[in-house]
């Protein structure tokens, strides 16, 4: 009986999206560890989990607007413009105590989303064009708000540092940080009636609108979501690096997308799982940041990577497959009894 | 209705507030009077936004305000050849008089360049050479050899000539950084350093966290790592930011290129020991000057021409500098030999850029 029930909740377990994504992060873990043992020091995993954490965030936000059958391409600017005003803000004003600048941060941040979710809720242009537009927007004030100078490490203040070093309960804040996004947006996706309607949305927008889902108001809602945690990390990606220069995060986004789409977010939208996004980054953190650890030749390396998320790809495509297939059958069988 | 004006108001600001800051667009009625001027100058670093180039367009000014040029820095956001390539093509249509690009990359520059030149627009070379065959000549800020052998030396005097030691670069492409690099390992086979061993050499694409990121690899994967060799300006103080952040200040020792004004409290922390640094604001002013006598027809590029500039800069005292042959046998001018930095200077020049 209990062995039953432990079968099944394993077989539960399996067909979960995320499943081959998880083994996959074992996989590499496996052997990244069995090249270099450094691999499994507290500090190698604090390093990777500090950078995944800014990553996993920002991939949350990401991963609600590709819900919606959209895409967030401003992220990486968003996270450049506010790093930047607010590392300007404090080098003009280092007694402005952390937390202020924390605030303003996540308040650029959502400036620049609503911006986005007007643009695409009101104003009906396609994501891709609008954040492709405000991409290079955001982008270009960057350079203006900054005078091409760049904020260096003797403008950072001590209490600034602490936000990316500083702990809570024993853990490192970015990583406290990452887990309550995490838990409040999970929370929010599937308990809430906001939360499902965002899914609904992005499965059938179409039927989503006859049963009264005002899509305007989940448009603006999801870039405003998205360009908050960006804004919020721009300020931790800040306090991490020490620095704040014209092409911080350039190209983030791509990673952001990846993150949820290794995670098994359906680029088409209506699919997709905080815990996955998780893993996604996860299995980012591990590929960018241990790399290192296996002794290649720095130009293999990112095509190591790519091989590495195609592989995964691939595997969890065909496992899903797989699992459709036999709960398919069993329907089947189902039928015919 | 509504949905249309609220598209119309937030399409306006966001242009108002891209255009409020960009100032006035260059205008590109260039005059082709040649030996008259005023002459456009088209000044082309390798992006935007970089304290380094910034400082290059400050000496490049102050060479166009002399003889009333005039002067406008356009590239690429991106930092790519392909932004620049573009970049090119957009001030030939402009007509400008004459351009001074620092390459993105030697060879896939050189087409573009050399559609400028026949278009009877001369092309100058600084920081990052294009082919012999697209320019008129290239201000070359220091010799690869001193830069890689001085950068060697350097490392090796702060560690005491023992240990394994690793380089941060930029991107695996990118001209200079290829040079120096191999110049580095030239001067590490002198038998002084065989002690030092070269146990990686990694790439950080010329972005910080990326750069951060490969020194805090280099650090875990090499636990007996003495010294790490910043090939760049944001691979340097990215470095100096992870031994910051594993207590390893002192014990682990840092060398590069950096700018004053960034590097300032690593050195005085004593996280860096020792970097290097041309006097960028010379260099825009030799490679400013240079490109007005093209425009003029003063200047040519042949071997053994001479130049004379309106002030002395930090590596010619009398303002005069000859066209010479370089390492790969092109002409080129040369700079002159690049500073260092360390405490004794750094507060000083930290001021200044």
């Amino acid at each position: 009986m209990n062995s039953r029930s432990y079968k099944s909740r394993l077989r539960e377990l399996v067909r979960r999206r995320e499943f081959g994504i998880f083994i996959i992060i074992v996989i590499v873990m496996v052997l990244v560890g069995l090249r270099n043992p450094i691999f499994f020091t507290g500090d190698n995993w604090k390093d990777m989990l500090m950078y995944a954490s800014i990553l996993a965030f920002i991939s949350i936000g990401q991963m609600m607007t590709i819900v919606t059958g959209g895409i967030d391409l401003s992220v990486g600017s968003v996270v450049a413009l506010s790093g930047m005003s607010v590392g300007i803000i404090m080098r003009d004003n280092p007694a402005l105590p952390p937390v202020v600048l924390i605030l303003l941060g996540t308040v650029f941040g959502l400036g620049c989303g609503i911006i986005n979710g007007l643009l695409i809720g009101k104003g009906k242009v396609h994501p891709l064009i609008t954040t492709l537009a405000t991409m290079s927007i955001y982008r270009g004030l960057v350079v203006v708000v900054s005078r091409s100078r760049w904020v260096v490490y003797g403008d950072i203040t001590k209490g600034f540092k602490l936000i990316a070093r500083g702990n809570i309960l024993g853990i490192n804040n970015l990583m406290f940080a990452a887990l309550i996004i995490a838990v409040v947006s999970y929370y929010f996706l599937n308990h809430t009636r906001k939360g499902r309607e965002i899914y609904a949305y992005g499965d059938h927008q179409e039927a989503a609108k006859f049963v009264g889902i005002n899509s305007t108001r989940i448009n603006i809602l999801v870039y405003a979501l998205s360009g908050m945690l960006a804004g919020f990390g721009g300020v931790l990606w800040v306090s991490r690096v020490h620095t704040a220069q014209a092409n911080t995060a350039l190209g983030y986004e791509m990673q952001t997308i990846a993150s949820c789409v290794i995670g098994g977010v359906s680029i088409f939208g209506g699919v997709g799982s905080v815990f996955g996004v998780l893993l996604g980054t996860l299995l980012f953190g591990i590929i960018l940041n241990s790399l290192e650890l296996i002794g290649i030749v720095d130009f293999w390396k990112l095509s190591v990577q790519g091989f590495i998320i195609l592989v995964a790809v691939i595997f969890d495509a065909v496992l899903s497959h797989r699992v459709a297939e036999q709960m398919r059958k069993q329907r089947r069988v189902f039928d015919a009894e | 209705m509504k949905k249309s004006i609220v598209l119309c108001v937030c399409v306006v600001l966001l242009f108002g507030a891209s255009l409020l800051f960009a100032g006035t667009p260059p205008k590109g009625e260039a005059t082709k009077a040649k030996g008259g001027g005023p002459f456009t100058l088209a000044w082309v670093p390798k992006g935007l936004g970089h304290p380094y180039f910034i400082s290059c367009y400050e000496g490049a000014k102050e060479a166009a305000k002399e003889f009333g040029d005039k002067i406008f820095e356009v590239g690429p956001d991106d930092w790519s050849v392909e932004g620049q390539i573009t970049v090119i093509e957009s001030v030939i249509d402009q007509k400008v008089n004459a351009i001074g690009i620092a390459a993105n990359d030697m060879d896939a520059l050189a087409p573009v360049c050399k559609k400028a030149m026949e278009a009877g627009i001369p092309v100058v070379a600084w920081d990052a050479a294009v082919n012999q065959s697209a320019r008129v000549t290239f201000v070359n800020q220091a010799s690869f050899e001193g830069i890689g052998r001085g950068l060697a030396s350097a490392m090796g005097e702060v560690t005491g000539y023992k240990g394994e030691i690793a380089v941060l670069s930029a991107t695996p492409q990118a001209p200079n950084q290829r040079k120096w690099l191999s110049w580095v390992m030239e001067e590490l086979k002198d038998p002084k350093y065989k002690d030092v061993k070269l146990v990686d050499v990694v790439y950080g694409d010329d972005m910080t966290e990326k750069s951060y990121d490969k020194a805090l690899g280099l650090i875990k994967a090499y636990p007996n790592l003495k010294g790490i060799i910043g090939l760049s300006a944001v691979a340097t103080p990215a470095a100096c930011a992870a031994v910051t952040d594993k207590g390893l200040i002192g014990e682990l020792k840092i060398v590069g290129f950096g700018i004053p004004s960034t590097m300032k409290d690593y050195v005085l922390e004593g996280t860096c020991q020792k970097f290097l640094l041309w006097n960028t604001m010379d260099l825009g002013y030799v490679a400013a000057t240079i490109m007005h006598k093209c425009c003029t027809g003063e200047f040519t590029g042949k071997v053994g021409e001479t130049i004379k500039l309106g002030r002395p800069t930090m590596g010619e005292p009398d303002g005069v500098y000859e066209v010479t042959v370089g390492e790969d046998g092109d002409p080129y001018v040369l700079l002159g030999p690049p500073m260092e930095f360390d405490k004794s200077n750094i507060e000083k020049w930290a001021a200044i850029f």
